[in-house]
């Protein structure tokens, strides 16, 4: 969305300045920070993989960043496509969940739980699946996106369970990008509308606050799965979808206040077989997610800082999935998944020993609700019901030791004790070296696990399976960094990771089993360059291949990732053209064997005026048919094909 | 709706003019020339602001390219430094920056940097890069202690406040 202070546009303000060191005027402040860099910059901040903010050139970790400029010229609407922009990231839809592959693990059944996302640094995995909601069920609008931090491998040893593959970090905006107010609406063609709105203020000793309401409805969307042909104008009305999600939050000195809320709505078609014949009903989802969360940082003395939170999550699913009984007619089976918890931790940052970065962190989580509960709508007696009761409490120490003008060392550990799966502790080490000022070598060697969640401890039980045991992952990676020009980069990571019990669906019953032995490596190449006009050309590819211990190839693991995104301002027009090309090799999922693709995406991004913004996308312009199956119980689904969509965004003042 | 969207469009299209963007030093020169148009000092500068590089040659040199009315130079001892309203850190190593802590300790000086480790034992403002764009941050605490008041449309415009 685009609070049009915060995005980047080919604004008119910067037109009426012809160049730097020419110009009559120098730029006012504002103007130089919709300002977009012609170099590739030197020093970009992160502060995902370590747990405070440090340059991406010092992170043992490679951290991969999308910026809310980012997000407007690409025009991404959801957090899916934020991270499908990433290198060795893959999505797949079934109409309903977006499901994201890392490294060429897309486990059907998976519901992103083997990537820990976090938003301003807290945990929001839901606690029922360790789900991460990355579609319309997300917590939080991309227009409310400052960035997001992507720190690729295993990052158990400073934040625990789930961070399997990586974590990603969705930083919020505050006061300064949403500042004073603004509006913006959104039509695309297949019916969808979304209108968002923010405010904020900043007051003049730093405090300040901030707003934000967006709601979108989508009346008929698409079909993720033909419909017969009989039913099929009932089957697209019946399928349709309301969210609405607020965002309201304040700081005051050290101390920051926010709270998130989101409802979504959903209706799915379905077909009934009832006496008088077939009968076209809904199934019914609802989704309610709830973040509190108060942090603080302290500087204590000059050399050590103290930084904290304390949060609140609720997240409630519930389906009601109809059936014609014979004895109450039409009725539904209805299923509430309810998670409530609260977790806190305590970050104490110690610089005073000469080239060392110490950091000690304590965490706690208590899952005060985990429960799944079915029954019939007409009966209040429960057909199933599971509950649990988890609590974590993890402590980790972290010491990053900078022994020489070029080189530095990470090592890290976390010790985690679980009321659910026991303990464990968590390794991790790194090396940098700053090889000359152009070029940088890393290494990094990790560990992370995943323990069985309550869906997959629930769906075993239900068949009188035992419950898997943890996953474990054991990762080597190395990236290699060259800045051939101030211009042009380039980056060639390798990654060989070796995965214990892995938790999987079994193909024919429906039920989780830990597998044997899986190997996987894989070969990540980036390249950056970017040109005077303000033109910039990413692209990405990934191989990657993963075997069981028979040699087996992984479930949904395509071995081949492209992606290419070019920046084109047009000089002509004020106007900004993005093109998108995402494309992925082909990939076996139980008896599919789905075909590769490559989808085009484009965009046109208008600076009508000061306070103006005017945006045009053209998602799958080649309208390609792309199948995935995410879910191993349902055929192949189709991803959405061309769509049109128009944005207006008003800076009120 | 959608047709007025596009009536917009279609007259905005005559409007147009093309984008400018800059290099990473010469965007960095030019905000710490603004920061200094924002920033009060206790007796305010007799004539022109003078700014002072500490390990910084890419921004010395970027200065240089652009023709800002400006005093620049690049502090080689400090005992230069009563000769500086602005300073500009480029030093990160926290040993070097211990050195300079007690000469800096409330001097009526504008500390800026563009990095972390500066910002976090000696700066003011910080430059903060992104890979499209820089932005800033302030600490009003340590603008308080070098006796230096930050105008509000500065304080405005900081990406973080603290």
């Amino acid at each position: 969305m685009l609070p049009a202070k915060a995005a980047r546009p080919a604004s008119l303000l910067l037109i009426l300045w012809p160049a730097f060191g020419q110009s009559q005027e120098t730029p006012s402040l504002e103007q130089l920070l919709n300002t977009p860099l012609t170099e590739i910059p030197t020093q970009i901040e992160v502060s995902t993989a370590s747990r405070f903010t440090q340059s991406s050139a010092q992170s043992a970790n490679l951290t991969y960043v999308v910026t809310a400029n980012d997000i407007v010229q690409f025009q991404y609407q959801t957090l899916a496509q934020i991270l499908q922009s990433l290198p060795g990231i893959y999505v797949s839809i079934d109409g309903a969940f977006q499901y994201v592959g890392v490294r060429g693990l897309g486990q059907p059944g998976d519901f992103n739980s083997r990537l820990l996302f976090l938003l301003d640094g807290v945990r929001i995995n839901e606690n029922i699946y360790d789900a991460g909601l990355l579609g319309s069920d997300a917590l939080i609008d991309v227009e409310n996106i400052d960035r997001v931090e992507f720190a690729a491998g295993p990052g158990a040893a400073v934040y625990g369970n789930n961070a399997f593959f990586g974590v990603v970090n969705i930083l919020t905006k505050t006061a300064q990008q949403l500042r004073g107010a603004g509006v913006k609406l959104s039509l695309q063609s297949d019916g969808a509308n979304k209108y968002f709105i923010h405010t904020a203020n900043r007051l003049e000793q730093g405090s300040e606050w901030w707003f934000s309401a967006g709601h979108q409805q989508h009346p008929q969307m698409p079909l993720a799965f033909p419909a017969p042909q009989r039913f099929a104008d009932q089957f697209e009305q019946l399928n349709n979808e309301h969210l609405t999600r607020l965002r309201l939050g304040g700081k005051h000195q050290g101390l920051r206040f926010q709270a998130l809320w989101s409802t979504q709505r959903r209706n799915s078609p379905d077909l009934l077989p009832t006496p008088q014949g077939w009968l076209t009903a809904p199934v019914q989802d609802q989704n309610d997610n709830l973040l509190l969360s108060l942090a603080h940082q302290h500087e204590l003395r000059d050399d050590l800082s103290l930084s904290g939170h304390l949060n609140y999550n609720s997240s409630e699913y519930q389906r009601a999935a109809p059936l014609f009984h014979p004895e109450w007619g039409l009725t539904s089976l209805d299923s509430d998944q309810l998670g409530r918890w609260y977790s806190g931790d305590l970050l104490l940052q110690y610089q005073g020993l000469a080239a060392h970065d110490l950091l000690a962190g304590v965490e706690f989580q208590d899952d005060v609700r985990q429960q799944i509960e079915v029954r019939f709508h007409h009966d209040a007696e429960l057909l199933q019901g599971y509950y649990g009761h988890n609590q974590r409490r993890s402590f980790f120490l972290q010491d990053q030791w900078q022994y020489s003008a070029t080189q530095s060392l990470l090592l890290g550990a976390r010790y985690d004790d679980t009321r659910v799966s026991g303990h464990r502790i968590s390794p991790r080490l790194g090396w940098i070296w700053q090889w000359s000022d152009t070029q940088q070598i890393k290494l990094l060697y990790g560990s992370a696990y995943r323990a069985a969640n309550l869906y997959e401890f629930a769906t075993n039980f239900s068949f009188d399976q035992p419950v898997p045991e943890d996953e474990v992952i054991n990762s080597a990676e190395i990236s290699y960094e060259q800045r051939l020009s101030t211009r042009f980069s380039y980056r060639l990571a390798w990654f060989d990771a070796g995965m214990r019990r892995l938790i999987r669906m079994t193909p024919d019953a429906a039920v989780f089993s830990n597998a044997q032995r899986i190997q996987q490596h894989g070969l990540n190449l980036d390249l950056d360059w970017r040109l005077d006009s303000g033109q910039m050309l990413t692209a990405a590819w990934s191989w990657q291949r993963g075997r069981d211990v028979s040699g087996y190839p992984l479930q949904n693991s395509p071995q081949h990732l492209l992606k290419l995104q070019l920046l084109q301002p047009l000089p002509m027009l004020s106007t900004e053209l993005s093109l998108q090309v995402l494309a992925l090799s082909r990939r076996q999922v139980g008896d599919s064997m789905l075909p590769g693709y490559g989808l085009i995406n484009a965009g046109l991004h208008f600076q009508l005026h000061e306070r103006h913004q005017l945006q045009l996308q053209l998602y799958n312009l080649l309208d390609k048919v792309v199948y995935d199956r995410p879910m191993l119980l349902n055929p192949p689904s189709m991803q959405p094909g061309r769509l049109f969509g128009l944005s207006w965004s008003w800076q009120l003042w | 709706m959608v047709k007025s969207m596009l009536l917009i469009l279609v007259c905005s299209l005559g409007l147009s003019l093309p984008l400018q963007a800059a290099d990473e030093f010469s965007l960095k020169a030019t905000f710490l020339y603004r920061f200094a148009q924002f920033t009060e000092w206790p007796p305010p500068p007799r004539g022109q602001i003078r700014f002072c590089l500490l390990g910084h040659p890419a921004l010395l040199e970027a200065f240089s390219r652009l023709s800002l009315p400006v005093d620049v130079k690049d502090l080689s001892s400090k005992k230069l430094l009563n000769q500086c309203d602005v300073l500009m850190l480029g030093l990160s190593d926290r040993q070097l920056l211990a050195q300079w802590q007690a000469d800096l300790a409330g001097t009526p000086l504008l500390i800026v940097t563009d990095n972390n480790e500066a910002y976090r034992q000696l700066g003011t403002i910080q430059l903060v890069t992104s890979p499209d764009g820089i932005s800033f941050q302030v600490n009003l605490q340590r603008a308080a202690a070098h006796q230096i008041k930050l105008g509000s449309q500065l304080l405005k415009l900081a990406r973080r406040v603290d």
